[in-house]
């Protein structure tokens, strides 16, 4: 038996030698490819240190640093950053000299990359004077048009930082630029798949983008991790709901059925964020109304505790009940991902 | 010693070697027509600490194109861009071009020796012993020029950059380290072993 150390170590060698060919044969779309292969083989470097029981100082430091160098090789000095911390922290367990030894090369790359990074970010002022705000929209067509002009000068110099693509997504969006936001989108998702927002707000984006075989295959490889029970609760949330709205349009009762397996998955797990849970609760009393043949009514909101929600929601007395719970359960979930780049 | 690049394929792990090939393609045989005519001959400086020993192993490296082909039909594409690449691209491609130069020297060393691991943040890059607290493996660096000038720089440092031997032999979590140098123009390298 091959032991997973020695698998995730493998696994993680193979990405970051395909991705350094990538980067040797140039171009900007393989500069892209190869930062989704350097974040990838992060993941396996922190698999590998992850399996082991017992753990040498020097070699959970030597782990931390070659994380943080994918990330850097993977054109997110962000990412970096926060791993940043663990190369500190592990370092302290080690002589100065042994340190030193490891973490030089290290050092200089990640000042070097640091200092680009914040050099750039402070020149794109639009962009930074939102940052305070939490959110990455700007109010006005105009002013959305020169935060994503200063995004992409942002990201062509560093095209694996996640959060931008994600902010690039919320300002195409914005617009209505559907296929530039599905785009922004599918990278940020791509770079950090773990990320349960970029994957759950796919599935609100997706049909409004995808042709019906494409989306049918989305929408099995979410449900195949909910029935695995691999889905984050953000996911399982934005799966009902879109199973509930492609029932609306045509009669699935097993459509239904997957929803409301996708809200037990979600709701038998811990939340990050309240809201999240309330939504998956009104999902559940939702498909509860109608499986009981009952016309769902703005009611299932107070009773999963969105009552303060009500009355900004809608002016209309018999306001769509699922159209109001998209929306809404869209924008808890996307203020999960807002949150990594607000200040 | 006569080395044939596919052989690497049978060496070393496929899946790695393959990445390195189109490099060790575009990068060996340099810009002028009158060297760039497969076989090319590097001259490799053996070293080893216990006693000093010292010995010079000419490496004669060739390649078919048709058997690499065979084994991956974009080799030849990819080769072409990076030949072709910007000043950007061509760091990796020297980069590169001494992965797969480091994977034939331990082909010919070491007979029967394979690398499974790949880092970049810290030395050594290639291992072939993945036991933690106890790593073995190669440090590798390429130059385009200098010769063995440019590689003893590498290994011994200068006075505002570390040595990559000494880096080595700080090293306590790494049991058995060799230096891999390579030098496209004039072409020689070193395959120096650092520790035990």
């Amino acid at each position: 038996m091959i032991d997973p150390y020695n698998l995730a170590l493998g696994e993680g060698g193979k990405l970051k030698m395909r991705a350094t060919a990538l980067l040797a044969e140039g171009g900007a779309e393989n500069r892209f490819e190869a930062a989704v292969l350097f974040h990838a083989a992060a993941r396996a470097e922190r698999r590998a240190l992850d399996s082991l029981e017992e753990v040498e100082r020097a070699t959970s430091l030597a782990a931390v640093i070659e994380i943080c160098w994918c990330h850097l090789e993977g054109f997110d000095p962000t990412g970096a950053a926060r791993v940043r911390g663990e190369v500190l922290e592990h370092a302290r367990g080690v002589s100065a000299d042994l340190a030193g030894a490891m973490s030089s090369r290290l050092e200089v790359r990640f000042r070097r990359e640091l200092a680009e990074f914040s050099r750039l970010f402070h020149n794109a002022s639009a962009l930074g004077a939102l940052r305070p705000s939490g959110t990455f929209i700007a109010p006005t067509v105009t002013e959305r048009r020169r935060v994503r002009r200063e995004i992409l000068g942002l990201l062509d110099r560093f095209p694996g930082i996640p959060h931008l693509w994600w902010a690039a997504y919320r300002n195409a969006e914005a617009d209505e630029e559907v296929e530039l936001a599905w785009d922004s989108l599918r990278r940020a998702h791509r770079l950090d798949p773990l990320n349960p927002a970029f994957e759950a707000i796919s599935l609100t984006l997706a049909p409004r983008v995808l042709a019906q075989p494409e989306l049918s295959k989305l929408l099995a490889a979410s449900f195949h991790k909910i029935q695995s029970r691999t889905a984050a609760p953000e996911l399982c949330l934005q799966y009902a709901l879109a199973e509930i709205l492609l029932a609306k349009s045509h009669s699935d009762p097993e459509g239904l059925a997957r929803a409301r397996l996708a809200v037990d998955v979600g709701q038998a797990q811990q939340m990050r964020r309240e809201r999240v849970r309330q939504y998956l609760q009104a999902t559940r009393l939702l498909l509860e109304e109608k499986s009981a043949g009952r016309q769902p009514t703005i009611d299932i909101l107070f009773r999963a505790g969105l009552g303060d929600v009500v009355p900004y929601a809608s002016a209309k007395p018999s306001p769509d009940i699922v159209s109001l719970m998209t929306q809404g359960a869209q924008q808890a979930v996307s203020h999960l991902a807002d949150d990594k780049l607000a200040a | 010693m006569k080395y044939a690049l596919e052989q690497l394929w049978i060496d070393q792990d496929p899946d790695l070697v393959l990445e390195t090939i189109p490099a060790v393609l575009a990068w060996v045989p340099g810009k002028t027509q009158r060297t760039s005519t497969s076989p090319f001959l590097f001259s490799v400086e053996k070293v080893v600490p216990t006693g000093g020993d010292r010995m010079t192993v000419p490496i004669e490296l060739s390649w078919d194109e048709g058997a690499l082909t065979s084994r991956d039909p974009l080799i030849p594409d990819r080769a072409r861009r990076m030949r072709s690449g910007k000043t950007a691209q061509r760091e990796h491609v020297t980069e590169l071009a001494a992965y797969g130069l480091a994977f034939v020297a331990l082909s010919v060393l070491f007979p029967g020796r394979r690398v499974i691991g790949f880092r970049k943040g810290l030395p050594p890059d290639l291992l072939f012993d993945v036991t933690p607290g106890n790593l073995r493996g190669i440090e590798v660096a390429g130059r385009t020029r200098g010769g063995e000038k440019a590689l003893k720089d590498i290994r011994d440092g200068s006075k505002n950059k570390p040595g990559k031997r000494a880096q080595l032999i700080a090293r306590i979590d790494v049991a058995e380290a060799y230096l891999s140098l390579w030098c496209s123009s004039p072409r020689v390298g070193t395959f120096w072993q650092v520790k035990p």
